[in-house]
């Protein structure tokens, strides 16, 4: 009973955090987004080099440090890694395509559909055949095989890199790039954004939030649990925005995104497809990856060298509309991941071989 | 008694393995590493209805699941 109650409250508790983030200066309809921060950081340390996209968002460090400290605390924290990680930095990198020509997560999806923004309500669609699609191979025995114990330092890594990064914002940020226009210029102030992140972190760990799971769990095991997390989420989201007029129903003119349905609709496919495969979403691999596995850090790099590429080639999508460059990436990544997928799920078993 | 090593794989694939052995099992042993895994296991069973029994060994849980109360 206690868990009927719970996810929702935390569900809502997301929603007003993140648009608390968007008062403090975040981008509309982008208190959190996973990709898209993943993103910035990567223009911030010189990646790519697009201007408008180039910002430290301390919201990404917070949930690092966050997961890492109360995973420590409560003895969840564990340094495991090798099950496929090559594969799920391909994965990883193949997600941040989708979520790039989409423009957002699935959180930043959620938190779309909160502002009123139809577009998302088609990626949303996309989303969820994505992710029919994973339980599919699921259901047909797909899997990455095992993690293992690996070395403890495996785990401080990632923690570490973004306590140099935290460092970096504060003390030299003349080494990094900053937008000066555009959404990377806009942003909550640090103490804010760290805290709150410190927070998702927290909660994180806590609740295994997962906005993948929600829908993948409903199908598979008849658990609406994190469902009703990702609905209170956008509902919450709604009331929030409708008060404070962040509100606006449509499909045109909407903030950091484009209309074009098909391409909203592929982009979170891709996204949901490879969410599964990878056993869960962008938020839920941060929170992973600060916990100690070492296969999410690198599905983390993999996201973020995803944004570097699809931003040097092209490939992200802006307000104006989905590129060529974009669409070709997506067909490559997509028969990328779909190999895998089938050569997971279907040829690796020989005769008697177990996971 | 069915015995499923549901150590070290990712999210969902210990409860999927447990999903799928208890169509034909009565009584299984699920060993985990993960609390995570441990959770969902426990929650799924006992919503099952089944008789549910977990002992901790180092650093593996040991699931024990029984159609019989």
């Amino acid at each position: 009973m206690a868990e009927k109650i719970k996810m929702p409250l935390i569900g809502g508790l997301v929603a007003v955090i993140s648009i608390a983030l968007v008062l403090l200066g975040n981008p509309p309809n982008m208190g959190f987004c996973i990709a898209c921060f993943l993103r910035d950081i990567a223009g911030a340390v010189g990646l790519h080099h697009a201007a408008p996209v180039q910002y430290v968002r301390p919201e990404i460090i917070g949930i690092i440090f966050g997961a890492f400290i109360f995973s420590l605390a409560n003895k969840e924290f564990a340094s495991k890694g090798g099950s496929a990680p090559v594969t799920r930095f391909v994965l990883g990198f193949a997600l941040m395509i989708g979520a790039l020509i989409f423009l957002g997560c699935p959180l930043r999806m959620a938190l779309r559909i909160a502002g009123g923004d139809l577009n998302a309500v088609v990626g949303l669609f996309g989303f969820a055949a994505g992710i029919l699609g994973g339980v599919f191979f699921l259901n047909k025995g797909y899997t990455l095989k095992r993690t293992y114990g690996v070395s403890k330092t495996d785990g401080f890594v990632l923690p570490a890199g973004a306590f140099i990064l935290l460092w970096l914002l504060l003390l030299v940020p003349s080494v990094l790039f900053f937008s000066t226009e555009g959404p990377g210029s806009m942003h909550a102030p640090i103490l804010a954004a760290l805290i709150a992140g410190l927070i998702m972190g927290v909660i994180g760990v806590i609740t295994r939030l997962c906005f993948v799971a929600g829908i993948r769990d409903s199908i598979l095991f008849k658990n609406f649990s994190m469902m009703s997390a990702f609905i209170a989420l956008i509902a919450v989201g709604i009331i929030g925005n409708l008060m404070l007029g962040g509100f606006h129903l449509g499909f045109e003119n909407q903030p950091v995104a484009h209309t074009d349905g098909l391409w909203n609709f592929l982009g979170m496919m891709l996204v949901g497809l490879c969410a599964v495969l990878l056993g869960g979403c962008p938020f839920r691999q941060l929170i992973l990856a600060g916990s100690g596995s070492s296969d999410s850090v690198v599905t983390v790099f993999g996201m973020i060298a995803g944004a570097a590429f699809a931003h040097n080639f092209k490939m992200a999508s802006s307000a104006a509309g989905v590129t060529t460059n974009g669409k070709i990436g997506f067909a490559i990544a997509f028969i990328i991941v779909v190999l895998i997928a089938v050569y997971n799920t279907f040829i690796k078993r020989k005769a008697g071989e177990s996971i | 008694m069915k015995t499923i090593d549901a150590c070290g794989v990712s999210c969902p694939e210990p409860l999927l393995m447990l999903q799928n052995a208890l169509k034909t099992e009565k009584e299984i042993l699920l060993l985990t590493d993960s609390k995570n895994a441990l959770d969902n296991c426990e929650k799924y069973a006992k919503k099952k209805g089944l008789s549910v029994n977990t002992t901790t060994d180092a650093d593996k849980y040991k699931m024990h699941i029984s159609v019989a109360k």
